[in-house]
């Protein structure tokens, strides 16, 4: 009996992402609502369009799909964006950490007589709560305010001394 | 621009000689001079006068600065096997005037340590006008090129050979994910209920499409019961399948070494596959990975018939 396991390759795809495993997301306690976006494309001289479905594993209660789909159709050579968003919740405190966890996967039809194969991959990143330093135009503006101070200061002083000194001469 | 601070004995009433040898000294050629006295006093028994000095630089002696005329994005890779092109424009300031740059010599690279130099050595005059012109650089990137911080350098030189180089800026390379799989088909010699250790002739080879290493272990599977078309009670187990990098002497069927068994609907990661970054169309198993695949066991039990995924769905291989 030969047999001949006919394979169903889906069509792989790849995810561009601004945030990895060893680059986390760091975002300040105020910061209720950050946007992201990843790209989905169909490369690796793919010829037929792929259906990707994204799924959340980890950090459901910060990070959501603000597309109206979770599957994503895209052409050989397009890129297609991935919108989520990160809803801080109440009371988060600097030093908070959250794990996400994102699936991609293709999807498939099953069709009669076929050893099907997808394909997926998972993204993780961190989301950080971190504070929020002061910025560098603050302190240059207070250091700029102190020397404008000091030379008015100064400025004065000399003044009062030249007209001392020819009050001086004035008298005698 | 150099500054000089003079301090006049009151007594003399007039100016200090200023000696030329000791200005030439400095590399000042000839000088023209702003005097501001804002201040006269005898507060300290002498009068303070601060004098600005401006050089007047020589033809020869020119300064380039250089600025990023817009923010640089962050880079998306296109996806393997095609380049990236990035577009990245810088401006250019002399004092001599635009006509005065070497426009043949604009050029751009963009370094992170451990990969390869990517650069532009002639970027384009895209307008000029007075003393400023604006560079057009196109850089050619490539899906493995790794995801972090690169540093942006641009340089030019002017017609007198005077080099001016900003490496003050930096760019982020976005990670990208991804592989391809290939065959499409996978062959078993013969196989025939009962029979043990059966492999195909063929092996699944996995490309890395991006710039993601997938460390050890870092690919797994998930297998499904293969069910049978006219007798859905029939099964190719999932369990009974293996995977392994490595083959011969059907190793990639021996679970108690270095294969793995699959499980039913369940990720399991292939133990030892590694799915490093890199030009995998260069075909010397560069950012490739073999994964080769074993039914241990055909039940005796098993008839003549199609055995497909359709009933409980595709197996998927997943780099994680």
């Amino acid at each position: 009996m030969l047999i001949i396991l006919g394979i169903s390759f889906v069509s792989a795809f790849s995810v561009s992402s601004p945030y990895m495993e060893n680059k986390e997301l760091n975002i300040f306690p105020d910061s209720k609502i950050t946007d992201l976006e990843f790209v989905l494309q169909n490369g690796g001289g793919a010829t037929e369009n792929v259906s990707v479905r994204v799924t959340i594993i980890e950090g459901s209660e910060i990070i959501s799909i603000t597309d109206e789909e979770n599957i994503y159709l895209v052409s050989p050579g397009d890129k297609v964006p991935v919108n989520l968003r990160i809803t801080l919740p109440e009371g988060v405190k600097v030093g908070n950490s959250y794990n996400i966890k994102l699936e991609f996967s293709t999807v498939s039809s099953g069709q009669s007589g076929e050893f099907g194969f997808g394909t997926g991959q998972e993204q993780i990143f961190k989301v950080v709560i971190i504070k929020e330093a002061a910025s560098e135009s603050n302190f240059n503006s207070i250091y700029f305010f102190l020397i404008i101070g000091i030379l008015l200061i100064l400025l004065i002083i000399i003044l009062l001394l030249i007209k001392r000194k020819n009050k001086k001469q004035t008298m005698k | 621009m150099l500054a000089l601070e003079f301090v006049l004995n009151k007594t003399t009433g007039s100016f200090l000689a200023i000696d030329s040898g000791i200005l030439l000294s400095y590399g000042i050629s000839s000088i023209t001079f702003i005097f501001n006295a804002f201040s006269i006093s005898s507060f300290f028994n002498s009068y303070f006068f601060f004098l600005t000095l401006f050089k007047t630089i020589p033809p020869t002696g020119i300064f380039i600065s250089l600025a990023y005329s817009t923010n640089l994005a962050a880079i998306t890779l296109t996806d393997a096997p095609s380049p990236t092109f990035v577009v990245i424009n810088f401006s250019v300031t002399d004092p001599d005037g635009a006509v005065n740059l070497n426009n043949d010599s604009a050029a751009l690279n963009l370094t992170k340590a451990g990969e390869e130099l990517r650069y532009n050595s002639s970027c384009a005059v895209k307008d000029y006008s007075g003393n400023y012109a604006n560079y057009t650089c196109n850089v050619t990137m490539w899906w493995w090129d790794a995801a972090g911080s690169w540093t942006v350098y641009a340089n030019i030189t002017d017609l007198g050979a005077n080099l001016a180089i900003n490496g003050t800026h930096t760019v982020t390379v976005n990670s990208l994910k991804g592989f391809v799989m290939s065959p499409s088909a996978l062959t078993f010699s013969s196989m025939n209920a009962g029979t043990t250790n059966q492999t195909p002739t063929n092996n699944i080879l996995m490309n890395n499409t991006g710039n993601v290493d997938i460390a050890s272990n870092g690919v797994q599977i998930n297998a499904t019961d293969l069910v049978g078309e006219t007798n859905a009670d029939k099964f190719l187990w999932a369990g009974n399948f293996s995977a392994s990098p490595y083959t011969g002497g059907n190793i990639e069927c021996n679970i108690t070494a270095s294969a793995t068994a699959m499980a039913n609907m369940s990720y399991t990661a292939v133990t030892n596959t590694i799915l490093a970054a890199g030009n995998y169309t260069i075909g010397d198993g560069t950012a490739q990975e073999k994964v080769y695949l074993c039914l241990r066991e055909a039940g005796v039990e098993l008839t003549q018939q199609q055995y497909s995924t359709d009933a409980l769905g595709s197996w998927t291989v997943k780099i994680v």
